[in-house]
């Protein structure tokens, strides 16, 4: 009897799908086989003729690509959630306690349009933003994201910054009577510490593990060597 | 009839066949495509590739799920159970056969043939 998982590992080739997704595939594929043979078997033919006929009525190419066809979009969006989602929320999640338990102890960011602005920022905040970042890309690193996922799970509250930010200027823009004390250079320093700053933090603490996927973590499985 | 019209039909009867038998009771593919083949005379066969890539698509519409379970010989196999959703579509397709073979039948008489 041979080893069918081999043999469909052999045939079907690499399927561009996770590890343990195809593995599952060729494990499931695989039983099927071997019941299929022990069925034929019960038919009246020999163990080689079983294992002949079952080879031969499999079209293997049309197999793997109807298979990658129905698997792959179901895996990717299961990747996404696993690797981009789920890190990027841990990370909005984590920064929001840490906004809070500063809060608890008297640190509020303020914005002061007649003083220097940057004076009222929490700076433990500031120092906590690298571990914060670096704790977004080590849960979507572990989870096998890209390196490009890795980014947006680190950065992803800078992006929520960024946003606040330019709807803090559109309403300044529109609403110019109360805003009229505030002036231009505020509004750069401003920008400074509450969008620059915290994202070369993030970053600082998010690039040291961008870095190329680890052999085997999220590729495209090799085929591997024909051993009969 | 076309290549493409003759794949589209045997896909939905496929998707029928196999909603109705895991209506009755989880099963695992091999199972499915043996009393498949039984219960139809032979009529309907799934191959290898006709059978696990529907079965895939299915439970990546969330209609079927599958679970590896262990059996008393120690082989594991992945069994496929219906969901609410697999078995809210089960319904409707049969409308859709029943109406489908009915109007095949007042146009070519099939039922008599």
């Amino acid at each position: 009897m041979p080893d069918w998982k081999e043999v469909v590992r052999e045939n079907l080739g690499p399927a561009g799908l996770p590890p343990s997704a195809e593995e599952d595939v060729i494990a499931e594929l695989a039983t099927h086989l071997e019941e299929l043979c022990e069925h034929e078997q019960t038919r009246g033919r020999s163990e080689l003729e079983a294992e002949k006929w079952v080879l031969a009525n499999i079209r293997w190419q049309k197999l793997a690509r109807e298979i990658r066809a129905a698997k792959r979009e179901e895996e990717s969006m299961k990747n996404r959630k696993r690797t981009l989602l789920l890190p990027t929320f841990a990370n909005l999640l984590l920064l929001t306690l840490g906004i809070l338990a500063l809060g608890f102890l008297g640190f509020h960011p303020e914005i002061d349009a007649q003083h220097h602005v940057w004076f009222s920022f929490p700076i433990p905040w500031l120092l906590a933003l690298p571990f914060v970042g670096a704790a977004g890309t080590l849960l979507a690193k572990r989870e096998g994201a890209s390196p490009a996922e890795r980014l947006v799970a680190g950065l992803a509250p800078s992006v929520v910054w960024l946003a606040e930010f330019c709807l803090m200027a559109v309403a300044i823009e529109c609403d110019r009577h109360d805003f009229a004390p505030f002036p231009p250079q505020y509004f750069g320093l401003t920008a400074l510490w509450w969008v620059v700053l915290p994202v070369l933090a993030q970053l600082a603490g998010t690039l040291p593990f961008i870095q190329a996927p680890e052999k085997g973590d999220t590729g495209w499985r090799q085929r591997q060597p024909s051993t009969r | 009839m076309s290549k493409r019209i003759r794949s589209k039909i045997a896909r939905g009867s496929g998707e029928l066949a196999i909603l109705s038998l895991l209506a009755e009771q989880p099963l695992y593919g091999f199972e499915i495509a043996k009393q498949i083949g039984e219960r139809t005379g032979g009529a309907l066969q799934f191959t290898l590739a006709s059978l696990y890539p529907l079965l895939y698509d299915m439970e990546k519409r969330g209609w079927v799920e599958g679970r590896w379970q262990t059996n008393r010989a120690g082989r594991d196999r992945r069994y496929y159970r219906l969901t609410v959703s697999g078995r809210r579509q089960l319904a409707p397709l049969r409308h859709e056969w029943r109406a489908f073979f009915h109007a095949l039948d007042s146009l070519a008489g099939v039922s008599h043939a």
